[in-house]
Order: structure tokens, then C-alpha cells, then sequence
């Protein structure tokens, strides 16, 4: 089962990092990555990661997990890296005296490439698992507020995403459960050419759409029944609240902002 | 509670022009703090009623109060919802949210009440369905009656008078049908709710005071379990189950031996037996 | 065709935070032309099981035989295998794909590669077992009832003339008229065909109905594996591993222990109702002989 893979996954527990108001959260995730974007020295990286590091112990979430996080994309950090080291121009490398396609600029290159994916990946993650996707989608909604006043649906829009999230590991396992069922009847999804394959998979999003449709379905009849007229005088479980560690997160953040930017342009 | 007058629901359907009926002049009166299961087998009109039960299907013909209130007029709606909530039969299409507090909280943030209200609504009904422990939880790695017991906790939170349940354990095992049946009898007896529960398993309607059979829209028998039950045959034509005791003293009876029909439970079915052997 | 599973032990997600031993030293024989039905709760293993049987899931350890196909073998045709055993899965209705009745039976043997005479006896034999007359063909499997369309799905899988049929809970979410339907109708397709059955079930009702033999599973091991009269006599046990038990069992363990004697291996209405007339009147007569003495 397929189900269980943690994918962006919040963790239910209570940390300083939890308590944040989601709103700061993702403003502070918005600055953290222009940051990220803007190291470009030792200094300033050595800063970025001690931050991150600092981010992971509020979080009070294992740091396994955030190694579990990063497990799909190594190959990709490692891809760049490896263009990077091949394909940079610069001092060539000596390996046994002769010289190599690899580069010292192209190597080092690659280390900061490596370092910034795996600082950014590693702040979204503490970002998911301390926030939980309806909190989050009503972080987003609230932060696009003053758009609607243009015509963006921000209410709706911020109800489909949260529903989408919700709906992932159910569809994931029955997508798995049709596969089986298909297999079963011989079906073979892994070889031939590309478009039989392609035309192989007909048997399986065929019933995966289906269900998809069914379930919409019932779920509008389910919402409906519990009383959803849309987004106004909607009021919350969990009302955010700018509060006082929001204010003191905020402020760490922009001393820490103005930093990198002093390094940036000073050394 | 809820009543309806000479209730019809018709469809047209888009190949032919003729007009089906799905229900067929229904009359019916549930009285507050009444269980009610409505037997009937697929197809006979007992999903058709359940949903006029709250509006969300309006009559063709008739007319169903809820609480005195008519649910063809629009501005009664959201009053009507709230009276009578509804669980349906499967678990994962009516969970909004990914944890499990937040689902229940779901009806009460859409009727604007207060977050602290909101609190207390969200714990007094995780309780009430035994699911306190696990509010933290993601809905999709519980057990198919744990999903179903924080869809019924959803409803609890709108605080209804009513609640109308669609098949709530067709898609469930034997233990999630047993945790099921149990919370609404609970609710029954401890919150005093008026229960309607649609169904196609006689265990579970033995357990109402009052069963009502259907079969094509239209109201067949409607009586105590004892009564419905002891009527095998007609049961049977009906296409439906009776309690695998009820069977036996009917065909203890049927050979000529001198019993009572109308048993529904195993101990029952023991004394009868005992009294003769 | 016999299956033999030896020493199967099935570990899910191995080194991951959701490690569990699904299968536990899973030992079992299934004869040629048997019915056995297997039941347990939900996360008991009985799906898990079934699935090593056509190759869908691979043992952590341990080997599978099916016929002569070594199915754990690194070399093994799971094409052939998959046709020689056929699983229907929970709720196949929710599988079909195609336009048509007649199409989406014909998917499985299309995909043995099958000439297309070949193929029309086949689709028209599985809806002749199933009981779809011949006016369903064109129809869209869409618009059917839930009962039809899931013995669209049951027709699908014997198209491909399987020796082994599984099926997975095949009447759950059916009314008691539609569930009656299936049991029959998959009673008299093992008698008709003479194949190997296997039917995963939690209602032991059903069970009790229609297999020879029944293999109960608790926490991935087999906890018990015998005769239906066997295995209700042990209700306690059954109980106690969250599994229902049908109210007939439940009588004669009431009689019981109220201190009548009666055969602890009585399952079903009617031998319930032949052994309590049969006492009645043995009861009568001793009352008759009483009475002239």
C-alpha cells in the first residue's frame, strides 16, 4: 500500500514552530528562500544553516524526518551537481596527474547548488509539518484576502486545495488497489512501446476517474448536508492569531534578512 | 419530528418519457426520540426518502416537514440541516479535513459559531463517539468504523435534533458494523436523538422501536421489530433477511410444534426452547 | 490445480517506520477441486495471502506452488500464472472500463492474446455462468445495478478460463437478495467447472453456507484451518478474534450451557432445525411412554 508514504505530511504534535500564526510562517518561508537565493559566501551560508538547523529543533519534529523528506529528491540534487561539476569551465581537477572534463569552480558550484536544494526543501518541509493543511490553505486564503476584492475566489480556491490534500492518500490506494485489479487480468503497464503503453493505461484512469467523479459527488452531498454555503461568515476551529512569538519570529527574521544582505554586498 | 404528506419523488428518465416513481405516496410521522431503520432492498426508495429527510431532494408531490418546518421553502434550508443531520454509507467521501478535530469542526465553522463554542462542540462530540483519543489523527489511516464514528462526531457538532443515517455500515466489517450500531444506540439513549437509519441489515433493525419496510416507493409494513419480523415469508419476498432464530421457531412452527414466532434474539429463541425440551 | 505455500512470510515496507509482519510462517495445502473459504478480520492477512497466490505481492521468504508453476521462482510466468488464477478483487464493479458489456469481458482474454472466435466463446460463456443473457452485450456497463455490474466484473476474470478462482469478499455492500444471488451463483459455477475456489469473506454466515473447508486467519498467521463443523464448534476462540459468529452457533452455545445436549457442531438452519425436531419428538415419546408406564 502506497498509502502510508509521508508526502509533505503534517505531524500532529505542539511546538513553538506549530504555534506560529500561518500567515507568518509562510511570509518567513517567502524570505527565507529570497535569502537562500541570495548566499553566495561561506559567511552567509554558514548562517543559513545554523538557521535551519535552529528551525528544526522549534519544530520538535524528528530530524529523520526531514532526511525521509529529502529521500525522493537526492537523485536530483545529485544530477545538478553533477552537471555542475562537469559542465562548469574553470581550473580543471587532476586525477593521477591528468587533467579531467571536472572543475574546481564546477565543484564548488555544485556543493552550494546542493546545499541551497536541501535548505530549501528541508524549510518547506518544517513549514507542512508544523502546519496542517487546513490551517495552511487558511494561512494562504488570508494572505490573498485582499485580492478577492478583484475577483480571485480566494475562499474556494484555498477549500480545493485543502480537499485535495485530503483526498491524495485515498486516491493513491485505489489507484494502487485498480492496478492490481487490472494486473490480474493480464493487463501490463511496465513494457512494450511507449504508446501501448500509454493506450495500456486507459484500464486503469478509465475507473480511477470514475471514482474520482463518484466521490466528488458524494462529498458535495456530504457538504451540503453539514451546512457549507461557501466562505462567508465562516468562522474556525483554530482562529490564527498574530501574537506575540509572531511578532518576535518576525523580527528574528528580518535582523537575520538584513545579515545575508550585509554579506552580500560587503564581502 | 418529521412528517410527510403523500410524499412523491419522480424522475424522468432521459431515454423513454415516462415518469418514475421512486416514491409513491408516503405517509409518515417519526416522533421525537424515536430509532426508526428503514428496511428495504436496493432500489426500493429508502435513499430517495432519507434525502427529503433534510432537503436536500425536495418532492415532486406531498410535502415533508421537519420540525413544522416545510422543506420546499428555501428560506428554511439551513434551519432544516441543522435539525437533521445525515451520516451516509461511505466513510472517506464525507471527510473534508486531514485531521480528525478539524473534520468535526467542519459544520459548525460553516454555521459561524464562535471558536471556543466550536471547541466545546468538537470535544463533547468526539466523545460522545468514543474517537476523544484519536482527535489528532489523520482520517485516512483509521479503521473503516473509526472513520464512520468521526463522520457521525461531524454531525453531533451541528448539535442536530435528528440524525438520518444512509447505509452507515454497508461498507464496513463486522467489528466497524458492531462499534457503529453500539454509538448510535448510545446516542439514542444518552443524547436522546431522534434516529433514522436506513438499512439492509436485519440485525441492525431489531435493534429500532420501530421498522418501517419498503419496497417500490412505496411504505409496505410499518411496526415493531416483533411484529415485522415474525412475518418470514413476507420478509423473504421482500427480498430481505430475517433474524436466523426467528427463522428457526418458523420452521419449527411451520413442522408443528407448538412455539412462539415472534423471537428476535438468541436468549429469546433459548427460553422457548428450553420451555419445550 | 493444488496450491502449496510453505514457510511464506510476507514483511510490508520493510525498514520503513511502517514495517509490519503481514504473514507470519504461513504453512497450507489446497487440494485440486477444493472450496475453501478463508476468513479473518480486516488487517487479518487474508487479502495479503491471496495476492501471493497470482504474483500481485512477492513473499519476503518462503515458497508458493501453484499447479506447476513455482511462483517464487526469479524466472516465473506470472502471465501464465495470472490466467491460471483468476482473483476478483472487493468491489471488482469498480474496475470495469469499457464502453461495453461484451468489451470489458473480453479485456482479460485480449490480453492473453487470444484469436477473436476464441475470444466471443469465452466472453459468451463467462456471461452465461454469471447469468448475463445475451441482450447485455452492448449494453454500457455503467448503467447497470450494482449486482449486475459486479458480475460483469466476476464474468471478466473467468473469461481468462482460470483453475483457480479467488474471490475477495464478492457479496460485500449487497443487499441480502443480491448477496443470495452471488453465493449461488458461485456455488454452482465451482460445481458446473469443477475448479479450485477460494472465498475471502469476514461473514462467517456466508461462509458457513457454501465452503467445504474454511482456513482462519488472525494477526497473519492461519489460527485455525478445518471442516466448517470444526472450526464453529470452537466459537469462543472465534469471538475472541473479532469475528462473528452466526446466531445458529450462538443458540446451540446458549442450549448448552443451559444444559441441554446437543451436537456443538451444528451451523445451519436446517440441520438446527432436523436435530431440534428430532429431540422433540424423542422427547414426546419418552413423555408418551411416561405417561403409559
Amino acid at each position: 500500500m502506497l498509502k502510508d508514504v509521508t508526502l509533505g505530511q503534517y505531524f500532529p504534535i505542539n511546538s513553538p514552530l506549530h504555534r506560529l500564526d500561518p500567515r507568518t510562517k509562510i511570509v518567513l518561508l517567502i524570505f527565507l528562500i529570497v535569502a537562500i537565493f541570495m548566499a553566495n559566501n561561506i559567511a552567509s551560508y554558514a548562517l543559513l544553516c545554523l538557521l535551519t538547523i535552529l528551525i528544526i529543533g522549534l519544530s520538535r519534529v524528528p530530524a529523520r524526518m526531514y532526511f525521509q523528506g529529502l529521500k525522493p529528491l537526492w537523485f536530483v540534487i545529485l544530477f545538478t551537481a553533477l552537471i555542475n561539476v562537469f559542465l562548469t569551465p574553470g581550473t580543471a581537477i587532476y586525477i593521477c596527474g591528468r587533467p579531467t572534463h571536472m572543475s574546481w569552480e564546477g565543484l564548488i558550484l555544485a556543493g552550494k547548488m546542493a546545499l541551497r536544494l536541501v535548505l530549501l526543501i528541508t524549510a518547506s518541509s518544517a513549514l507542512t509539518y508544523t502546519t496542517s493543511p487546513i490551517i495552511l490553505t487558511d494561512g494562504i486564503e488570508k494572505l490573498l484576502k485582499p485580492f478577492s476584492r478583484f475577483g480571485l475566489p480566494t475562499h474556494e480556491l484555498a477549500m480545493m486545495m485543502s480537499i485535495a490534500i485530503r483526498f491524495i492518500p485515498t486516491l493513491i490506494e485505489e489507484t494502487d488497489k485498480i492496478m492490481k485489479a487490472q494486473k490480474a487480468r493480464g493487463a501490463n503497464f511496465d513494457s512494450g512501446p511507449i504508446l501501448q503503453r500509454i493506450r495500456a493505461l486507459a484500464p486503469m484512469l478509465i475507473p480511477l476517474f470514475i471514482s474520482a467523479f463518484r466521490r466528488a459527488d458524494e462529498l458535495a452531498v456530504a457538504m451540503e448536508s453539514r451546512c457549507y454555503q461557501g466562505g462567508d461568515n465562516r468562522t474556525r476551529l483554530n482562529e490564527i492569531r498574530f501574537s506575540h512569538s509572531d511578532l518576535v519570529a518576525a523580527l528574528f527574521f528580518l535582523v537575520f534578512f538584513v545579515a545575508i544582505l550585509m554579506l552580500r554586498i560587503f564581502l | 419530528m418529521i412528517k410527510t404528506e403523500h410524499l412523491r419523488y419522480a424522475y424522468q428518465s432521459s431515454k423513454e418519457d415516462n415518469i418514475k416513481f421512486v416514491l409513491d405516496d408516503v405517509n409518515l410521522s417519526i416522533r421525537p426520540g424515536e430509532f426508526v431503520a428503514v428496511l428495504g432492498h436496493n432500489g426500493c426508495g429508502k435513499s430517495t426518502l432519507a434525502k427529503h429527510f433534510n432537503g436536500l431532494l425536495l418532492p415532486s408531490g406531498g410535502t415533508v416537514y421537519v420540525s413544522g418546518m416545510d422543506t420546499k421553502l428555501e428560506e428554511n434550508d439551513w434551519d432544516i440541516r441543522k435539525t437533521v443531520g445525515m451520516v451516509f454509507q461511505n466513510p472517506d467521501n464525507q471527510i473534508v479535513a486531514t485531521v480528525v478535530e478539524e473534520d468535526v469542526a467542519f459544520a459548525p465553522e460553516n454555521l459561524g459559531v464562535p471558536s471556543p463554542e466550536i471547541r466545546r462542540r468538537v470535544d463533547a462530540a468526539l466523545k460522545a463517539v468514543n474517537m476523544y483519543d484519536l482527535r489528532r489523527h489523520a482520517p485516512h489511516l483509521l479503521s473503516g468504523g473509526q472513520k464512520q464514528r468521526v463522520a457521525i462526531a461531524g454531525v453531533m457538532a451541528m448539535e442536530p435534533k435528528c440524525i438520518v443515517f444512509d447505509e452507515p455500515t454497508a461498507m464496513l466489517d463486522p467489528k466497524g458494523r458492531q462499534e457503529v450500531i453500539e454509538t448510535i444506540i448510545k446516542l439514542k439513549e444518552e443524547k436522546k436523538l431522534t434516529i433514522v437509519l436506513i438499512t439492509h441489515y436485519m440485525e441492525e433493525a431489531v435493534r429500532a422501536d420501530r421498522v418501517i419496510v419498503m419496497d417500490k416507493g412505496k411504505i409496505m409494513r410499518d411496526d415493531s421489530p416483533k411484529n415485522i419480523f415474525s412475518e418470514v415469508k413476507f420478509m423473504k419476498n421482500m427480498g430481505l433477511d430475517v433474524p436466523q432464530v426467528t427463522e428457526l421457531c418458523y420452521a419449527l412452527a411451520k413442522a408443528g410444534i407448538p412455539i412462539r414466532q415472534d423471537v428476535l434474539t438468541v436468549s429469546e429463541c433459548a427460553d422457548e426452547l428450553m420451555k419445550l425440551l | 490445480m493444488a496450491i502449496n505455500i510453505s514457510n511464506l512470510n510476507y514483511i510490508y515496507m520493510p525498514g520503513s517506520p511502517f514495517e509490519k509482519h503481514a504473514l507470519r510462517d504461513i504453512n497450507l495445502t489446497i487440494h485440486d477441486g477444493e472450496f475453501v473459504g478463508i476468513i479473518g478480520h480486516t488487517g487479518s492477512g487474508k487479502s495479503t495471502l491471496v495476492q501471493h497466490l497470482n504474483g500481485l505481492l512477492m513473499p519476503s521468504s518462503g515458497s508458493i506452488t501453484v499447479g506447476d508453476i513455482e511462483v517464487t521462482a526469479k524466472n516465473a510466468d506470472l502471465k501464465q500464472l495470472r490466467q491460471k488464477v483468476g482473483l476478483v478483487f472487493q468491489y471488482p464493479e469498480h474496475q470495469l472500463f469499457e464502453e461495453t458489456v461484451y468489451k470489458d469481458i473480453a479485456y482479460g482474454p485480449k490480453n492473453m492474446k487470444l484469436s477473436p472466435e476464441e475470444i466471443d466463446e469465452r466472453v459468451r460463456e463467462a456471461m452465461n455462468y454469471v447469468g448475463l443473457g445475451e441482450k447485455y452485450c452492448e449494453r454500457s456497463p455503467f448503467e447497470l445495478s450494482g449486482g449486475q455490474k459486479r458480475r460483469v466484473a466476476i464474468a471478466g476474470v473467468l473469461a481468462m478460463r482460470p483453475d483457480v478462482l479467488i474471490l475477495d469478499e464478492p457479496a460485500a455492500g449487497l443487499d441480502p437478495a443480491g448477496r443470495e444471488e452471488i453465493l449461488t451463483q458461485i456455488r454452482a459455477l465451482y460445481l458446473a467447472k469443477k475448479m479450485t475456489v477460494l472465498f475471502v469473506s469476514h461473514s462467517m454466515e456466508d461462509v458457513a453456507r457454501i465452503a467445504g473447508r474454511i482456513i482462519v486467519m488472525n494477526n497473519g498467521s492461519v489460527a485455525m484451518d478445518g471442516s466448517p463443523a470444526d472450526i464453529f464448534s470452537r466459537a469462543k476462540e472465534l469471538r475472541t478474534m473479532g469475528l462473528d459468529v452466526p446466531q445458529i452457533t450462538q443458540l446451540v452455545e446458549e442450549l448448552r450451557a443451559r444444559g441441554l445436549n446437543i451436537n456443538d457442531s451444528i451451523y445451519t438452519l436446517e440441520r438446527a432445525k432436523a436435530t431440534l425436531l428430532m429431540m422433540l419428538s424423542e422427547k414426546e415419546k419418552k413423555n408418551k411412554e411416561g405417561k403409559t408406564c
